[in-house]
C-alpha cells in the first residue's frame, strides 16, 4: 500500500487529507485516478514521492508516501 | 535558530538577520513578504497558508544550497509562516548575507522566485466576496518544476 497526501484544493475536493492506493502504480495512473475522483485540473498537478518531485513515468512502490502538489503559491 | 522553518509562529525578522551575520559579512538583505489588503479592485480580508511542512523545509534548504553554488559564501535563512494571517502580518522572511552587496541582493531575489516555484506552500485568499486557492503564479508546467535538481 502507498499513502497519498492531499493539500489545498485537492484536499477540499476529495474531503480528505490522505488515502491509500495499491502499489506498484505510476504517477500517471494516480493522476488519472484523481480526475476520476472529481479533482479539477489534475493535468496540472505535481507529485512528490518521499518528499522529492517525480514525473508521470515514475513507479511508486509499497511503503512510499506520495504527495499531490497543486501549483504552489507561497511567499 | 532553525535556518529553514515553516510553522504557525509569528515571524521574527531580526532573528534571521542575526543568524546570517558574521565577521566577514559586509551586506545583509532582508526581504519580508507581508499580507496586502488590495489587489487591484479586490479586497483581502485575511490569508490562509497551508504547507507540506517537512518537504517545504527541505526545499528551502535546497534553495539555500542552490544559492551557495551560484554565489559562493552567501548565506540564506528563510522562515515562512502558515495558518491564518491578517493584513500587514509577515508571511515570509528571507535573509541573505555576503561579503559585498551585489551577491546578497541577487541571492535574495532568487530565493523568493524559487519559493514560488518549488516549495509546497499554498495560499488561500479570503476575499471580501469569497475564497480562492491561489496557484500558477509562475505559469508552471505539470511534472517536475523547472530547475529542480535531481
Amino acid at each position: 500500500m502507498i499513502e497519498v497526501l492531499c493539500f489545498a484544493h485537492v484536499a477540499e475536493e476529495l474531503k480528505t487529507r490522505s488515502y491509500t492506493m495499491t502499489a506498484p502504480i505510476t504517477i500517471a495512473v494516480l493522476r488519472t485516478d484523481l480526475t476520476a475522483r472529481g479533482v479539477t485540473g489534475a493535468e496540472r498537478l505535481m507529485f512528490a514521492v518521499n518528499e522529492r518531485y517525480e514525473t508521470d513515468a515514475y513507479v511508486v512502490h509499497d511503503g512510499d508516501t506520495v504527495a499531490v502538489i497543486p501549483m504552489v503559491s507561497g511567499g | 535558530m532553525n535556518w529553514y522553518q515553516v510553522n504557525e509562529h509569528p515571524l521574527d525578522p531580526m532573528a534571521l538577520y542575526e543568524g546570517v551575520r558574521h565577521r566577514n559579512v559586509g551586506a545583509v538583505v532582508l526581504f519580508i513578504g507581508t499580507v496586502r489588503e488590495m489587489t487591484g479592485e479586490k479586497q483581502t480580508e485575511l490569508l490562509e497558508y497551508e504547507a507540506y511542512v517537512p518537504m517545504a523545509e527541505k526545499m528551502l534548504q535546497q534553495i539555500a544550497d542552490e544559492i551557495t553554488m551560484r554565489w559562493p559564501g552567501t548565506l540564506t535563512a528563510v522562515h515562512h509562516r502558515i495558518g491564518r494571517l491578517d493584513i500587514m502580518e509577515e508571511a515570509v522572511v528571507i535573509a541573505t548575507s555576503s561579503a559585498h552587496r551585489a551577491d546578497a541582493y541577487e541571492a535574495n531575489r532568487y530565493a523568493i522566485e524559487r519559493i514560488k516555484e518549488i516549495v509546497p506552500i499554498w495560499k488561500r485568499e479570503h476575499w471580501t466576496d469569497g475564497t480562492e486557492w491561489m496557484g500558477d503564479q509562475k505559469e508552471q508546467r505539470p511534472g517536475r518544476p523547472k530547475g529542480v535538481m535531481t
